[in-house]
């Protein structure tokens, strides 16, 4: 079936986006021109350290926060005019990263004082709330007070405030932290599956896990600034190929680390490992063939009067990636 | 309806957080309970006798008014035309008002007088031996009765005005009989000075203004029927008042008052603390129903708030009003409107909903106290005679007349003490109305301006 000329290709376009938070010495550049789209139906990915701007990015795009510089375009409408604010606000689901609960209502108060704000008929929201509800495994938690959920339920119930009006385009601000692996889980897979339901989703997160395994495309942003866009796939082969290895060494100097580190680049004649870093006080090395040049390498470390602890090996993660961009560890 | 689902979260949550319902009811109710324990016994009215300074620079009626005056009498009584009428109405008004007792319907031998008057001599004022204003501020008298040049005068206009519209006859534009006209000044009106704050100054403008009535209406009979000015107001009813009946008007103002914090603690939590305010905003609630479902809940608590403080005092502490209790309460609820714009005010302000709240408190107890609500605060006049009260002698625009509430009080105190009507106080609930919607307009557009829009 041919598409009709006028549907929107995108379900977001940004272009230039800026915001400039303060004056003077408290000035922030928090995002410094973003420019990028969100296909319909991917789930994209936002992943950055603390305070990268992928907040700040979000809240422009969904109006909450003016931009200093650059537009948005939702679904092929500019939020700016007038006529389209309703149009688009009945289509975006937010999940904000703060949990946002009413919290001296009950749970499915909440969820229903959400269904008459964006005046959902009756008969459906109650269709809707009971399925978020028992997606979510809250239903024996239906009548309690949000106050009175644990952190992990809270979060839960966070993520489906922002889906009871069945919005076409879902924006995550950090769905998981503070959930039991468990639950982490239930929540991916609710994500993963929002596609299926004919919907786009833009997640922003700072677990490289969570980026890789979810997201069909990934933007890396740091410093308000995008660094690379792909594929998580893509984003991982551009690092090198092969399997990584981690040394955790008992002595820990940085001087005696970089001594080490110095030594693997020139190992072999520098042919047998691609790449040779340090991260986190372990040295840490790429190579596309690990298992027969192992032994060798150990001992090359040793000779340098280095006792390893611990050693794993490992494949590349988007948390390589951003290393490789920045030199900098995504958590630190 | 979405202002009403929103009014029903709004009460949900009130309703479920203990300690706002503690601040909004016990805190007052407490607050009325402390002044009841510290007031109770002390007993006001029935026989008091109050302190009035007179001064008096009526000059009488002209003498060539005065013989005219008897001709045009004439008309009804010929036989009285060589009397002397009068020495001046202020003469004969202070005259009356020194006999003037409460009956005392046990022992009528023990009658007490309502006033003891302080006649100050025009000339030693003029000598500044005397100062009757100084007086009046350090309440060695209760209140100041200043008799101006022209008061007889007037007071014979007041009449003939009665007398045109009842019998068509007119004393200075009778087109039989050409007289001199009645002098018109500005300085020709009664005025009753004394210290708005104070009850015992309040209390003797309520009784004047009964007496003055009654004068009135004396000498308009008297002139009617070609009589002498000669009238009996022995006894004026007055009900037992303790001082904590006159204060507990003032407690219900700031009961009402501690619904602006928690409006703004409220609004500012939904912004700064559960940041619900996002949702609110990205959802199709418009500003505008946002703000009615608001008021629609603060109009309700409102209700429920002055129910409670009403009726507990009243079951609990002896609290015993004379006026009309519905239409108190409808002053008060009337009062809503400004609570429910200074919390819209606040809410634009504040951050987060401790500095509302306390900020709030903050500001709340001054305009408590400032409104007269406790006790009397001193009296700066901005104009002088400008409020129509509801004993027909206007009363000074003071400073804390600027202050919606202050009208909250003076209204509750006139209705609920002195039996007046709601219409009676129409100056003071115009002063109270008017600023009132006023601030509520614009606290409900710097509210959205500040939350529904920009940054967030
Ligand atoms: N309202 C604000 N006023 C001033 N600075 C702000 C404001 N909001 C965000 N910032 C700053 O902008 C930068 C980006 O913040 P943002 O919340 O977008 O980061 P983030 O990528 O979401 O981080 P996190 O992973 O911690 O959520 C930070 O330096 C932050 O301090
Ligand atoms: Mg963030």
């Amino acid at each position: 079936m041919r598409k009709l000329a006028i549907e929107p290709q995108y379900a977001i376009e940004v272009k230039g986006l800026r915001k400039t938070f303060g004056k003077g010495e408290n000035k922030v550049e928090a995002v410094r021109g973003v420019s990028l789209q969100v296909r319909k139906g991917e789930i994209f990915g936002f992943l950055g350290p603390n305070g990268a701007g992928k907040t700040t990015s979000l809240r422009m795009m969904v109006g909450l926060l003016n931009p200093s510089a650059g537009n948005v375009i939702i679904l092929g409408k500019d939020p700016k005019e007038k006529q389209n604010q309703d149009f688009i606000k009945e289509k975006i689901g937010i999940i904000p990263q703060e949990v946002s609960l009413y919290l001296e209502l009950t749970v499915e108060e909440n969820l229903w004082f959400i269904a008459n704000a964006y005046r959902v008929p009756s008969a459906d929201a109650k269709v809707t709330i009971d399925k978020l509800i028992s997606d979510m495994g809250l239903e024996e938690k239906r009548k309690a007070l949000a106050k009175n959920l644990s952190g992990g339920m809270k979060r839960r119930l966070n993520l489906i405030m922002g889906l009871v009006h069945n919005p076409e385009l879902v924006l995550c601000d950090e769905p998981t932290p503070g959930l039991d692996p468990q639950s982490r889980v239930v929540v991916w897979e609710y994500i993963q599956d929002l596609p299926k339901q004919g919907k786009t989703v833009i997640l922003t997160t700072h677990f490289m896990e969570e980026a890789d395994r979810l997201s069909d495309r990934v933007a890396i942003i740091d410093n308000g600034e995008v660094l690379v866009l792909d594929s998580p796939k893509a984003l991982k082969k551009s690092v090198g190929e092969g399997d990584l290895v981690e040394f955790m060494l008992e002595n820990t100097e940085k001087d005696h680390l970089e001594q080490i580190a110095s030594a693997l680049r020139e190992f072999n004649g520098g042919k047998a490992i691609q790449e040779v870093y340090i991260s986190s006080n372990r040295v840490i090395m790429r190579s596309k063939d690990v298992i027969s040049n192992l032994s060798r390498i150990l001992n090359h470390i040793e000779d340098q009067g280095a006792e390893v602890e611990n050693m794993a090996i490992r494949n590349t993660t988007l948390e390589d990636v951003f290393i490789s961009l920045t030199g900098r560890a995504l958590r630190n | 309806m979405l202002p009403l689902e929103i009014a029903k979260r709004f009460g949900k949550e009130l309703i479920r957080m203990r300690i706002s319902l503690v601040v909004l009811l016990a805190l007052p109710a407490f607050m009325a309970f402390m002044f009841w324990f510290a007031f109770n016994s002390a007993g006001l009215g029935s026989t008091e006798t109050y302190i009035l300074g007179v001064v008096n620079e009526d000059e009488g009626v002209a003498d060539e008014l005065a013989a005219y005056f008897q001709v045009v009498n004439s008309v009804y009584d010929t036989g009285i035309s060589n009397t002397t009428l009068t020495h001046g109405f202020a003469h004969d008004f202070i005259q009356s008002l020194k006999s003037i007792n409460y009956t005392n319907e046990q022992n009528t031998a023990d009658n007490i007088p309502i006033f003891t008057i302080e006649e100050y001599d025009t000339s030693e004022i003029a000598l500044n031996n005397s100062n009757p204003n100084e007086d009046v501020e350090s309440r060695d008298i209760d209140a100041l009765l200043y008799f101006p040049r022209n008061y007889s005068n007037t007071t014979l206009s007041a009449v003939n005005n009665a007398n045109f519209i009842q019998s068509g006859l007119y004393l200075d534009e009778n087109p039989f009989w050409v007289g001199p006209p009645i002098p018109k000044s500005d300085n020709s009106e009664l005025k009753i000075v004394g210290d708005e704050g104070y009850t015992r100054y309040l209390i003797v403008k309520v009784i004047l203004s009964k007496i003055l009535t009654a004068f009135m209406e004396n000498i308009h009979n008297f002139q009617y029927s070609g009589g002498n000015v000669d009238y009996e107001i022995n006894s004026v009813a007055l009900k037992e008042y303790s001082i904590f009946d006159t204060i507990m008007p003032g407690i219900l103002v700031f009961g009402i008052l501690t619904q602006s914090g928690m409006l703004a603690a409220f609004l500012v939590s939904e912004f700064a603390e559960t940041q619900t305010m996002t949702r609110v905003r990205l959802s199709l609630i418009k500003p505008w129903e946002y703000i009615m479902g608001v008021s629609i809940y603060q109009f309700i608590v409102s209700f429920f708030q002055m129910g409670i403080l009403f009726v507990l005092p009243i079951l609990l502490l002896g609290f015993r009003p004379a006026g009309s209790l519905i239409e108190g309460f409808l002053v008060l609820l009337v009062t809503t409107v400004f609570t429910t714009g200074l919390g819209f005010v606040l809410a634009g302000i504040f951050t987060s909903s401790d500095t509302a709240g306390q900020s709030s408190g903050f500001l709340m107890t001054p305009i408590a106290f400032m409104s007269g609500a406790f006790m009397e605060v001193p009296t700066i006049t901005l104009f002088p005679s400008v409020i129509p009260t509801a004993s027909g002698i206007p009363r000074d625009f003071i400073l804390w007349d600027i202050i919606p509430t202050t009208h909250t009080v003076n209204a509750l105190r006139s209705i609920l003490l002195y039996e007046f009507s709601v219409t009676d106080v129409w100056g003071e609930l115009m002063l109270l109305i008017i600023p009132s919607i006023l601030l509520l307009v614009f606290g409900m557009i710097f509210y959205s301006k500040r939350r529904f829009a920009g940054d967030i």
